[in-house]
């Protein structure tokens, strides 16, 4: 995940969308400018030519062929305009006047028709022809600015359109890439939150835009959220420190009455088991202060480096007499490894996985250490159904919904805050057959 | 035997106090840190059982005042904080042992004995290399124990344990205790995970023997010697 996909980022279509469509309207509204100005010079090309064959006809008419030949040789002559172009040639086809050199092929020899036509030197003319008395043709044209002016405009309007996207796009990709960066800031606040450090929240902008006032409403959604999560958290221990207290008063006076009395058998054995009842419930205190503590990051996280393998070693030690007395095989595959951490507590996040295993599993359990420090314990039980598996190590979840099997569902949430104390994941999966859970050094 | 109790909460406080008198210490108690300190400060005790937190004078002040002037005298520091690095803080202040609360009053009993009944003035006893019981012998040594003329093969942990218990004999020593003396960690066992231990210790070390040397006590842990209860 560390590259974006672009494809999928709305701000990369967005950079690429907003100077397309830039583009394309900058050109959809240039189009009819380009068109009405290449008609217009088009018109302006015909009404000059209109006006200097009306000249010409009156010349001819006024003073004969003689008159209109001395007039096109003066007006050639005198170069007002360099565009101009005149030819005018008898029935034979000889030249009488005019600049070109021959009739030109793509004119046809017909009164009052508009032709396009190449002069010498490759440009494009247009030019209008008379038939005049006595089988001779005139035509008058003009070296049309249209091929130049056509070329020179049709180059600015390109350029200007792509002078307008390669613009928008740099806008756009400032732009985008200015919003992915807050955003991807955010995300990592949000991702932060949610690994646990619930009095995080987002970082806001000092300028207040819309994004802070989003992300204002999830701060306060964060902080409702971060009360709740406090609140329950705090009502089970203080339930279990306000609870101690008469606890402890009531064991103790089953206590004194079970020391000193001489009581029969039957009401000391109910004195006895109330006891133990008792402690279990003192012990479950115990276990959920802990576990609130651990989770409050009320431990100071120990830099001491410990020998896990000897420690795995320890709890393989000392559960296996029990795991052989309830028919299973506790078997270790160790490697060396030392961590940083709390000895005792590492001990208990074993115990735990130990037991758990004992209780649930059958034949054998297989606790493995790599080198890495990765820890896994291994069951050969029936395992936990797949939808189950994430809410393992939750506190007070228990994957058997009859709540036959003994236990509250402290105990894995409790491996669980010890591994994540250590910087650590306690994951859980199935290893068909059998329950794997697994405690992974976090990157 | 005289006991020192110094503790704020009345209802343990008179709890301990008599419980402690039934088993034949002479007690005194006393509500707070000042009256603790100046009481573990003037007058002779054996033992002192001292509450961590308490109203004028911390516990562990008291403790590292006492350890301060050379009073020697061996202290039972009780807490309601029960994390390993409260137990380090306390038994790095001087305490001699550490009981978390809420306790059950067979595990105060059996530690004030231990600590009463431990060799003072020297560790030369400690490291008797040679530890009996009746017919019983370990050689802490040569790692070897014999029961009259039969050797009995142990594992290291089973070592441990036995030596402990031979150490305290005739004393009762709880399953904590024994948890915390021979493996060294401190924690919760829910399961009857020390039992099962013993169980096999007593397999090797009563076996055709014509008395047992481990007995079980119940609910509270362990003894070893020859007269049962």
């Amino acid at each position: 995940m560390a590259r974006p996909q672009y494809r999928r980022s709305a701000f990369f279509r967005f950079a690429v969308a907003l100077p397309l469509l830039l583009g394309a309207l900058s050109g959809l509204l240039l189009w009819p400018i380009y068109r009405e100005a290449v008609d217009h010079i088009r018109a302006q090309v015909h009404a000059a030519i209109e006006r200097d064959s009306w000249d010409l006809e009156v010349e001819f008419h006024e003073n004969g062929i003689d008159g209109l030949i001395a007039a096109i040789d003066q007006r050639q002559a005198r170069q007002l305009d360099a565009s101009t172009l005149y030819l005018l040639i008898d029935s034979k086809g000889d030249i009488l006047a005019g600049s070109l050199a021959h009739w030109p092929a793509s004119v046809p020899r017909e009164d009052r028709a508009w032709a396009e036509f190449p002069t010498e030197r490759g440009e494009q003319a247009e030019g209008q022809v008379f038939g005049l008395f006595g089988q001779r043709w005139l035509l008058v044209g003009r070296r049309s600015p249209l091929a130049s002016f056509d070329r020179s405009l049709a180059l600015q309007l390109c350029w200007t359109v792509a002078a307008m996207f390669a613009l928008s796009a740099l806008a756009a990709a400032w732009f985008s890439a200015r919003l992915r960066r807050r955003l991807r800031g955010l995300a990592q606040d949000a991702e932060r939150i949610r690994a646990g450090d619930l009095a995080r929240r987002l970082w806001l902008s000092p300028r207040r835009d819309e994004i802070d006032d989003l992300a204002e409403r999830f701060n306060r959604t964060f902080a409702d959220l971060e009360r709740l999560v406090d609140g329950t958290r705090q009502v089970s221990s203080h339930l279990a420190h306000d609870l101690r207290r008469p606890l402890q008063a009531a064991r103790q006076h089953l206590e004194e009455l079970a020391h000193r009395s001489n009581l029969d058998g039957p009401a000391r054995a109910a004195i006895e088991s109330s006891l133990a009842e008792v402690d279990q419930l003192l012990g479950t205190f115990a276990a959920l202060l802990r576990l609130a503590r651990l989770q409050a990051g009320g431990f100071e996280r120990s830099s001491e480096w410990i020998d896990l393998e000897r420690v795995v070693a320890d709890a393989v030690e000392l559960y296996t007499p029990l795991a052989n007395a309830a028919g299973h095989q506790l078997r270790a595959k160790l490697a060396p490894c030392r961590v940083q951490g709390d000895r005792h507590l590492w001990f208990q996040l074993l115990q735990n996985l130990i037991e758990n295993a004992i209780n649930h599993g059958h034949s054998d359990i297989d606790v493995e250490l790599q080198a890495t420090g990765e820890l896994s314990v291994r069951d050969h039980g029936p395992g936990v159904a797949t939808e189950s598996l994430p809410h393992l190590g939750e506190r007070f979840y228990r994957a058997d919904p009859a709540r036959s099997t003994p236990g509250i569902g402290i105990g894995l949430a409790l491996a669980r805050a010890i591994a994540e104390h250590h910087g650590a994941t306690l994951t859980f999966e199935n290893a068909e057959p059998g329950l794997r859970a697994r405690v992974r050094p976090r990157k | 035997m005289r006991v020192l109790v110094v503790e704020d909460d009345r209802h343990t406080r008179e709890f301990i106090e008599r419980a402690l008198r039934e088993s034949g210490y002479t007690v005194d108690a006393v509500g707070n840190g000042r009256d603790g300190l100046f009481m573990a400060t003037t007058e002779p005790f054996d033992l002192i059982v001292l509450d961590r937190m308490l109203p004028t004078v911390d516990g562990l002040t008291i403790l590292r005042t006492l350890r301060a002037s050379k009073i020697s005298t061996p202290v039972l520091v009780l807490s309601a904080l029960g994390e390993v690095d409260d137990r380090v803080d306390g038994l790095r202040a001087g305490g001699d042992d550490y009981l978390v609360k809420p306790f059950a009053l067979v595990e105060l009993l059996a530690r004030v004995e231990a600590l009463l009944r431990r060799p003072r003035g020297g560790e030369q006893s400690a490291e008797t290399t040679q530890l009996r019981v009746a017919d019983l012998e370990l050689d802490r040594l040569k790692r070897t124990v014999r029961r009259g003329e039969r050797r009995i093969d142990l594992q290291p942990k089973e070592f441990h344990l036995l030596e402990y218990l031979m150490r305290h004999c005739d004393q009762v020593v709880t399953r904590t205790m024994l948890l915390e003396a021979v493996w060294d960690y401190h924690f919760d066992p829910k399961t009857n995970v020390i039992d099962v231990h013993i169980s096999n210790l007593r397999q090797k070390v009563d076996k055709d023997a014509h008395n047992t040397l481990i007995h079980t006590v119940r609910g509270v842990g362990y003894r070893l010697g020859l007269e049962t209860d």
